[in-house]
């Protein structure tokens, strides 16, 4: 409300008289709005191409990119011409953005700085840049979700540059590389050959020596000296983790002194002929291949394996799946034995559902000289459980956690040591397939008389298919009440639907397009949408069961479960090429949309995280300086030409580009010879209501008008002359009436994501009270034509959007009379019971229930 | 032995999405490689039955190629893969008988569309021949 109430104690930013300042303020405000059209289109596009339908390349995502850029940055110019630089702070965030899209594009890793060890009480899954996926997830596990993992530390990814730098050794690796044919394999081999050689026979910089002797000393005083360790290597980003997977491995019981050779094995292993292949082929640099390392205490297991939260193959059954066996979990991860598998309940008390015993005759163990050897399990175990019914329950447990804290299925590996203790190793997200039938064609199979079609129009907003009972949104209040697995139903998009797409099973709007904010964001979340069917809100009732095919823009009454089942077939082919790895990291820092709620205290210009934020905030800024336009400036009158009406209010008019033909500029000008649609809508409304007289004000309303005014320094008496600049499809206008001001601001274009009505009310003659019932009327009547209102006693905000010109026309004729019944009625507000019957009166004397049945749909009223 | 495509992208990641949506999709055989420079050595070496290509491309042009291909062997169908400024150039490559060609970005069903069409033309193509072969050895024999 602060903002709101800031625009009526705004200076004038405006030079005085300035016309042509106006003109240029509103050509940039078009400018801006075109491009905010653009920027949602390219956004649109891109998102399109992310579930792996379409074929493209780099240098589709390049040119794309490289579009949307300029048209962001364009925005942020327009945005600060429109506000004289007010938001100049936009840049360095536009900056930022940018600076890490082509970070993206060229494919270059930065490696963040960093100490080169971190133990891993230091490590949370933000320093994944650092110590690779890895040891950032393990680090997660020990120090946010609390669950018991090894003790250890990790080598970064600052600490590989610290070797290749310490030893030149970039430009020896350039070198050898630039020479390279890819194409010739000897040439391959003896490069691989040369670099690894160079790698193994360098010593450690002495810094990083002691770091890494300062973290084994410590775990050799907490653990004792007896302690052995993992040594791993953890890729940096998914792109190294596809590309190279299986080929860095791990080495298991590494004894203290021989860490450091390990390390530069590791190091060294990022050379071999097919990394230096790949790399190369996809046009990565040698500085890339900078990775993470973990160094993790070694379990010598009794038992170990991995666990899936959800059954891959079928995951409806909501049951976890362990595969256990005796020693090392090495061999079940390499799948070189047959684990015992237990199935277990998800829900809690947990339960083992079933278990399959596997005979068991060989198991991985530690020796002493540091190493790992293949033994015999003991006869008497060959056919027993590996892990025990506590113990099972317990990794359920774990798990549960686990999952919950990455709120997606986990695959993890655990082992128990010696003395039972249980011990998580690893966890990464878990790839579901689904395997459910492929759908039905389209209507087929379909009953029409148990699942009648309500809806088959509009636009497809996020494709899918979803079901649940009907909720309507007709504020934003109505949000709070959304229940969970419901559609959404709603008169238009808003990005405030945010708040309830995790719960929501399918938005269906009667207006607007795919590139809408809100779209975009049901896209993010997957939730079913369809768009622009124009009777929604009409056609379905709250409560009604109902499925939204939204592929195919059809609503059907009824669950139809053989089209829900259709969801898991999407599965793109392409997700784990390095083309749609990188694509997904493009697309987190250009979709995404944060700034949700322009009165929120964080809708501010540093929290701007994506382009789509920094098209969000500009927009919205953008047509609130606008609105503010008509007020803060002070054109003289001179400039101006004067409305000639028989109506007894002085207005001026600002022609912002061709709404006054030339003849009329100077002077007088009469409504019929003015050329813009949203003036000559509110001003039918305005000339088919009578002036209206003076208000039959009684002694004890006339005493409080008087005694209200002399006491509350606050009130102002409008007696300004009105403003109201225009053009063919525009209008800002201030009207002051004696005691009140409201500025109605109205964009209707053939876009309708773009177009909105904004109307500001406030002030009167009358005490507090009174003029807090006045708002009332206005807000019940406001409500019902569809806005969004805000009202703090006599003051009132609202605004409309994404309505069609033909029925924008429509709501403005409505305020035109609202605008002549109001005045002065704030003087006759006696009590609460005459704010019912004015808004009753108004919509029967003077709006007719066709007129109001037309403009606010089904919408419950 | 399954039919043969070979596909020439100086783009990787373009080489790796088309493979991997052929042969996700249908039984052909697919050969790729990033330089255009080996296609004729490759074609040389035979049994391909259809060839896709980027029409531009820095070692050699894709025309140039066309060229090159169809002295190695005429009837090979070919479609290009263009960008979306380069459709003029596709259209002067159809003049000189490449089969199709596709714009940047396009739809799986779409390549797949276009491969099943060159490949049933190469069918009908090796049946043409097949049967003129068969006539010319019955003429030969009556001849004889």
């Amino acid at each position: 409300m602060g903002k709101l109430t800031d625009f009526f104690k705004k200076k004038d930013s405006c030079r005085p008289g300035d016309v042509e300042a106006l003109r240029q303020r509103y050509g940039a405000f078009r400018s801006l709005l075109e491009e905010n059209r653009e920027i949602l289109e390219i956004i649109t596009d891109l998102e399109e191409k992310r579930d792996g339908e379409y074929l493209f390349d780099m240098q589709y995502l390049r040119s794309n990119v490289r579009r949307l850029s300029e048209k962001v940055y364009s925005l942020i110019r327009n945005l600060n011409e429109i506000s004289g630089e007010g938001y100049k702070t936009l840049y360095p965030v536009y900056s930022r953005i940018q600076q890490e899209l082509q970070e993206f594009l060229s494919r270059r890793k930065q490696i963040p700085p960093d100490s080169p060890v971190l133990p891993l009480g230091e490590i949370t899954r933000e320093k994944e840049d650092s110590v690779g996926g890895k040891m950032a997830n393990l680090g997660e596990l020990r120090n946010r979700v609390k669950v018991t993992v090894p003790e250890g530390f990790a080598i970064t990814a600052q600490a590989y540059k610290d070797f290749i730098d310490a030893h030149r050794l970039q430009e020896a690796i350039a070198q050898r590389l630039a020479r390279l044919d890819i194409d010739n394999l000897e040439d391959l081999i003896l490069v691989s050959r040369e670099i690894q050689q160079m790698i193994l026979e360098k010593e450690l910089p002495p810094a990083l020596q002691e770091a890494i002797d300062r973290e084994i000393n410590s775990l050799v005083a907490r653990q004792g000296q007896g302690i052995s360790l993992a040594v791993r290597s953890s890729a940096l980003g998914e792109d190294s983790k596809i590309s190279f997977a299986g080929q860095y491995g791990t080495v298991l019981n590494v004894p203290p002194d021989q860490v450091g050779r390990r390390y530069r094995e590791i190091m060294a292993s990022k050379f071999t002929p097919r990394a230096i292949f790949y790399f190369l082929g996809k046009g990565f640099r040698e500085e890339d291949l900078a990775m993470g390392t973990g160094c993790i205490a070694m379990v010598c297991a009794r038992a170990a394996g991995v666990l899936y939260t959800v059954d891959p193959l079928d995951p409806d059954r909501d049951e976890l799946v362990i595969h256990a066996h005796w020693g090392l979990g090495q061999a079940v991860v390499d799948g070189t034995v047959t684990p015992d598998v237990f199935l277990v309940s998800k829900k809690e008390p947990f339960q083992v559902k079933e278990a399959t015993i596997a005979h068991k005759e060989r198991l991985l163990s530690c020796t002493r000289g540091g190493d790992i050897e293949e033994v015999s399990v003991p006869w008497e175990d060959q056919d027993s459980p590996s892990l025990s019914e506590p113990l099972i329950l317990e990794l359920a447990g774990t798990a549960k956690r686990i999952e919950a804290h990455y709120k997606q299925p986990q695959d993890i590996e655990w082992a128990v040591d010696g003395q039972g203790k249980l011990y998580i190793l690893q966890t990464r997200p878990l790839k579901v397939f689904e395997t459910k039938p492929a759908r039905e064609k389209e209507g087929e199979k379909i009953d029409p008389v148990r699942h009648p079609i309500l809806l088959d129009t509009g636009v497809l907003g996020a494709p899918g298919v979803g079901s649940g009972p009907v909720y309507v949104v007709h504020r934003d209040e109505d949000l709070v009440g959304f229940p969970t697995g419901a559609v959404l139903v709603a008169r238009v998009p808003s990005p405030k639907y945010v708040t309830v797409m995790n719960r929501a099973r399918g938005i269906i709007t009667d207006l607007g397009s795919a590139a809408s904010h809100m779209a975009a964001l049901a896209r993010d979340f997957h939730v079913p949408t369809i768009l622009n069917t124009q009777r929604a809100t009409q056609l379905l009732t709250p409560g009604l069961e109902v499925t939204v095919d939204a592929g195919n823009r059809i609503v059907y009454q009824g669950t139809i479960e053989n089209l829900l089942g259709d969801q898991g077939e999407r599965h793109n082919l392409f997700e784990e090429t390095s083309l749609f790895l990188l694509f997904g990291k493009i697309l987190d820092k250009i979709v995404p949309l944060n700034l949700i709620d322009p009165l929120d205290p964080g809708f501010i210009p540093k929290n701007c995280q994506t382009y789509h934020d920094l098209t969000r905030f500009v927009h919205q800024t953008a047509t609130q300086e606008m609105f503010n336009l008509s007020s803060k400036s002070r054109v003289s009158e001179a400039k101006a030409i004067k409305l000639d009406t028989k109506i007894p209010i002085e207005i001026f008019l600002v022609d912002l580009g061709e709404a006054i033909p030339p003849e009329y500029r100077k002077g007088k000008v009469k409504i019929e010879h003015i050329h813009s649609w949203p003036l000559q809508a509110l001003w039918k409304g305005i000339e088919s209501m009578k002036w209206p007289a003076p208000k039959p004000v009684n002694l004890k309303g006339f005493a409080s008008v008087v005694a209200q005014t002399a006491t509350d320094g606050s009130e102002v008496i409008y007696s300004d002359k009105s403003f109201a600049l225009l053009s063919e499809d525009y209008m800002n206008f201030s009207i002051r009436l004696g005691y009140h001001i409201s500025t109605i601001e109205v964009f209707g274009g053939c876009n309708e994501n773009e177009n909105f009505i904004k109307f500001i009310f406030k002030g009167g003659g009358a005490t507090v009270e009174r003029r807090d019932r006045r708002t009332r009327v206005i807000t019940k009547v406001l409500d019902k034509l569809g806005f969004q209102v805000t009202r703090k006693l006599d003051f009132l905000d609202a605004v409309l959007t994404s309505y069609p010109r033909e029925l924008m026309e429509k709501v403005l004729f409505v305020m035109g009379k609202l605008t002549l019944y109001t005045k002065q009625l704030d003087m006759v507000m006696f009590n609460d019971a005459i704010v019912e019957w004015s808004t009753e009166e108004f919509f029967k004397e003077h709006i007719g229930r066709e007129l109001m049945e037309e403009l606010a749909g089904s919408s419950g009223y | 032995m399954s039919e043969k495509i070979l596909i020439v992208d100086n783009e990787l990641d373009m080489l790796e999405l088309l493979e991997l949506i052929i042969t996700d999709r249908t039984s052909y055989q697919v050969v790729t490689t990033s330089n255009p420079l080996e296609v004729p050595g490759l074609l040389k070496d035979g049994g391909f039955d259809l060839l896709i290509s980027d029409l531009r491309m820095p070692q050699m042009d894709g025309m140039e190629l066309l060229d090159q291909a169809c002295q190695i062997d005429p009837q090979l169908p070919f479609i290009f893969l263009t960008a979306y400024g380069t459709v003029d150039s596709a259209i002067e490559a159809m003049r000189k008988g490449a089969l199709d060609y596709i714009t940047k970005p396009f739809r799986q069903e779409q390549i797949l569309l276009t491969v099943e069409k060159a490949m049933k033309f190469r069918r009908l193509q090796k049946e043409n021949l097949a049967l003129k072969n068969e006539l010319e050895t019955l003429r030969k024999k009556q001849q004889g």
